[in-house]
């Protein structure tokens, strides 16, 4: 089933039928949902206070932050999103078969 | 080294210390801190001396092809750009998939980090970030913001998600008009929106509905921005002008005073037969409020509506835009398969509570009102004249504002009892079951299809943010309400306010229950 070819298909068609698109929404809509947003754009703050704002790039906050960030993602939105995506994944490998 | 070319007028926000500087030919595109003079999103002077600026179609060609897709025949390029070989080969610093960026002056396509070099040592001076368009200009080192190209970015964004059936996203650049305002206003705490409500003898059963209705977020919205200018004549006794005047009262945190709904009172007896000292039904207040207000608004010059009773596919006013809902009736005969279809609009949702059940909840309710009735013989189908008719309601449109009246006082009968049967709600309720849409579609509602139902279940989602509660029996009972601020919410019983739990918002003894939808979409 991890076949090279077969997960390259599964992830052209996750691309090209616009469910990446989907999805990517969808995300973006729980995080903003469960407060992520805020709490991430409180993060960056923190660190431009910290680091001062003089030639501070997207790049630095990125990786100041980037671990936190992620670890407050809730596991509800991750359960959803993981669902959602394996649905998707087991639907294309039906077709694949065929 | 100021990037400043010319800095006009400086306006201050008081209390935050943010300083917006305006450039005569661009307008405002800078927030600076207090702290120093340097500016967050420096306008990147390269942008301007650069090609791109000048080949505006290639970028916007980079965007179509590569960042937002919308032909499926591009996306295959897409997928294969998206990985960074280097980071597969030497390691990167963090996930190989992250800052895929495209050089703007030839196709190389790298993680930023690794990326860097190229634009380096060839001296092509910008990139774009494959995922999101925004462009990276290297002698900056970071990426930049102009107006012009982000314009072009939504936009190519915006058509893919068109076609995708996603919403519009747009963003708000403020009118100098609008800068000017908000330097001058003071930004308030958000303070109390909760304050008691006098009781003139019996009238909770009023009380209640304008706790509720000036608790809800659209209609708080339009009549604090003062939508609403009258041209009634002889002027007074406008209920439009009198429901504003009540929001403007409620919502001013200068005074702590309860309401006197008196005027309101007085407009609403001298107009309807709701006359008298005794006790009234909440429901039969709200209806009457809300068809006197749909009545009222054609004192605006803002539009023209049409005669009563609700004609609302044209009427423009904020009632029928957020109470209105349209409701499909489905005639259908087994017989001879002809099915007729009728569309009335609905502006609440009244909902039987069946004989002998002691405890059901509101998504049983509604579909009984969705299911499907056979009808007697007093309506033969009007194609083949055959008994038996398959009637079916469902929503073709839901309406912003879902208010759901139980069905506790029959009026009619001789009986004139009370329904106590407890009926369960939840602070969010899904209507899409009793839509047309899943009923004639019912895949797209499944979750088990993919995203799409997510995205199409969603503008179906409804947040509770009121629910009216009657106690007692149907001669002497007592109306109060629930009513949610923020995210707490409060029992008003006429002048008593006090903040509960939600758990005993959902224990209630509701009456009507006063629904949000979720998430708005703007057109």
């Amino acid at each position: 089933m991890a076949d090279e070819r077969t997960k390259e298909a599964v992830e052209t068609a996750f691309l090209s039928s616009g469910e990446r698109e989907r999805v990517k929404d969808l995300l973006q809509s729980r995080l903003r949902e469960n407060g992520w947003n805020n709490e991430v754009k409180r993060l960056c703050r923190e660190c431009i206070k910290s680091r001062g704002i003089e030639g501070i790039t997207v790049e630095d906050i990125y990786n100041d932050i980037r671990s936190e960030a992620r670890s407050k993602v809730p596991d509800e939105v991750k359960r959803e999103l993981l669902n959602v995506v394996s649905n998707f994944v087991r639907k294309q490998l039906d077709i694949e078969e065929m | 080294q100021s990037l400043f070319s010319t800095i006009d007028q400086r306006l201050t926000i008081p209390g935050e210390g943010v300083y917006l500087y305006r450039n005569p030919s661009t307008g405002i595109d800078r927030l600076t801190l207090p702290y120093s003079g340097r500016s967050m999103t420096s306008k990147c002077v390269h942008l301007s001396e650069g090609r791109i600026k000048k080949e505006l179609s290639k970028y916007e060609a980079l965007l179509s092809h590569l960042v937002f897709p919308s032909d499926p025949s591009r996306t295959f390029k897409k997928r294969a750009f998206l990985q960074c070989r280097d980071c597969d080969k030497k390691g990167g610093p963090r996930d190989s998939k992250v800052l895929i960026s495209a050089c703007l002056e030839c196709p190389t396509y790298h993680c930023l980090t690794h990326l860097l070099p190229h634009l380096r040592d060839e001296k092509h001076p910008f990139a774009m970030s494959l995922e999101t368009g925004y462009i990276y200009c290297l002698r900056c080192g970071d990426f930049v913001y102009d107006r012009l190209l982000e314009g072009l970015r939504m936009d190519s964004l915006n058509k893919l998600r068109g076609t995708l059936g996603l919403s519009v996203v747009s963003s708000w650049n403020p009118s100098d008009e609008d800068l000017v305002r908000l330097a001058r206003s003071r930004s308030i705490d958000g303070g109390m929106t909760v304050r008691g409500m006098v009781n003139m003898g019996n009238t909770c059963f009023m009380n209640c509905i304008l706790q509720s209705l000036l608790h809800s977020p659209s209609l708080r919205d339009f009549f604090l921005s003062h939508h609403h200018r009258c041209n009634m004549t002889p002027p007074g006794s406008c209920l439009v002008c009198e429901m504003q005047n009540a929001f403007q009262f409620f919502y001013n945190g200068a005074n702590r005073y309860s309401f006197v709904p008196s005027a309101m009172l007085h407009t609403v007896w001298t107009r309807s037969s709701l006359t008298g000292y005794s006790q009234h039904d909440a429901h039969e207040f709200f209806i009457t409020a809300i068809e006197m207000l749909h009545r009222d608004s054609r004192n605006e010059d803002a539009f023209k509506s049409p005669s009563l009773p609700h004609s609302s596919r044209d009427c423009k006013c904020i009632v029928d835009q957020l109470f209105t809902g349209q409701l499909q009736s489905d005639l259908k005969c087994l017989s001879c398969g002809n099915v007729s279809t009728k569309v009335d609009p609905c502006w609440d949702i009244s909902l039987n509570l069946p004989q002998g059940e002691r405890e059901l909840s509101l998504e049983r309710c509604l579909e009984g009102y969705v299911c499907s009735e056979v009808l007697d013989s007093s309506f033969p189908c009007n194609r083949c004249r055959s008994e038996g008719l398959h009637k079916q309601l469902s929503f073709l449109k839901t309406p912003v504002i879902c208010v759901f009246h139980l069905k506790r006082f029959e009026h009619d009968t001789h009986l004139r009892k009370k329904m106590t049967t407890r009926v369960t709600f939840s602070e969010k309720l899904d209507m899409s079951p009793y839509t047309t849409s899943y009923r004639n579609q019912p895949h797209r509602f499944d979750y088990s299809r993919g995203s799409a139902a997510h995205i199409n279940r969603r503008s179906y989602e409804y947040t509770l943010f009121a629910v009216v509660q009657h106690e007692g029996s149907l001669d002497s009972g007592h109306y109060t309400a629930f009513v949610r601020s923020y995210n707490t919410w409060y029992l008003c019983d006429d002048e008593r306010i006090r903040a509960v739990p939600i758990e005993k918002v959902l224990a209630a003894e509701a009456y009507i229950l006063f629904y949000h939808s979720t998430h708005i979409k703007f057109k």
